[in-house]
């Protein structure tokens, strides 16, 4: 499967999936006005990762900052992973915030609480 | 009296403004925008948490006027409808203050107000329950959130939405929405 690498931009997220190593990683901002464009090949792409993934998927999230229309697509994507662990393999998700910024803290414990999946809440000190 | 959006504008830039924006939002022109705001921001004095919950309102509230400022015709120069928006950003010791303003339909307005209305008779604990359940469980227009964004709005302010609708005869209104984020 080829992997995904998307550069980022002041709207978008730095995107890195790997499916040979079963690395997921968004990184940066995701404020576009249609985020649908943006996560449709992502949330594709983990679909067909969900038929062959490795035993062990981990997810890296570090937001700065994400608008309420990314934070369905972002749903979107934690749902497929939560598809794989619900299939039998381990997922660990981590969710990276900055020291004091606890809207993103929550956000985390939001999807957190919707999605059965083991989220690690990662302080970034600066 | 007759609403005027001139006097509007001057009432609500009384206090030392940050930001002003009138006219029509491109999608081009909200990505500048949005810098434009994030690099005031950097210059307020306010704390790293405090600016970042103004900038994700100012996202929110620039989507917002983005997506749903319905096309009005305004005297002037302009010879077509035009999507009038307004985004105001005023600072003063106390709070940082997000105005916006925009012409609505009426079953907007209709959905605006009850949507406000709950949304400001909810306790912190219930906003969340309100968010994740618009995010889990409700469809998504073409457009944006389903609402999702007025939440998210009253969440990171921590505080309650104020607005008003002024009206003439015809079934448009002037859609006039503000929130502070305390300091």
């Amino acid at each position: 499967m080829d992997p995904i690498k998307i550069e980022g931009t002041p709207k978008t997220p730095t995107v890195n999936f790997n499916a040979e190593k079963g690395n997921i990683e968004i990184k940066g901002r995701s404020i576009p006005e249609n985020s649908i464009e943006f996560y449709k090949p992502l949330v594709d792409w983990l679909e067909e990762y969900m038929n062959n993934p490795k035993e062990l998927t981990e997810v890296d999230i570090q937001l700065e900052y994400f608008n309420t229309s990314s934070s369905k697509c972002i749903l979107d994507v934690f749902k497929k992973l939560e598809a794989i662990y619900k299939g039998g393999n381990e997922v660990v998700i981590n969710w990276h915030y900055e020291e004091d910024d606890e809207d993103m803290l929550e956000a985390g414990e939001d999807y957190q609480s919707i999605i059965k999946i083991p989220f690690k809440m990662m302080e970034i000190e600066e | 009296m007759a609403f005027n959006l001139e006097n509007w504008i001057a009432e609500k830039t009384k206090e030392q403004v940050i930001f002003t924006f009138k006219g029509e939002l491109s999608d081009s022109m909200l990505t500048d925008l949005l810098l434009i705001v994030e690099n005031k921001l950097e210059e307020v004095d306010a704390s790293k948490k405090i600016r970042k919950k103004v900038y994700n309102v100012a996202i929110e509230s620039l989507q917002n006027l983005f997506h749903h400022s319905y096309p009005v015709f305004l005297n002037g120069t302009q010879k077509k409808d035009v999507r009038y928006s307004i985004m105001i950003i005023t600072y003063s010791k106390n709070a940082i203050k997000i105005t916006t303003g925009n012409f609505v339909d009426e079953q907007k307005s209709n959905f605006l107000k009850k949507h406000i209305d709950k949304i400001n008779n909810l306790s912190k604990d219930e906003l969340k329950i309100l968010y994740k359940e618009i995010l889990d469980n409700q469809q998504f227009s073409d457009k944006g959130g389903g609402g999702l964004g007025l939440v998210d709005i009253a969440r990171k302010a921590e505080n309650k939405i104020n607005y008003n609708f002024y009206s003439d005869k015809k079934s448009l209104s002037f859609f006039d929405f503000s929130i502070e984020i305390k300091q």
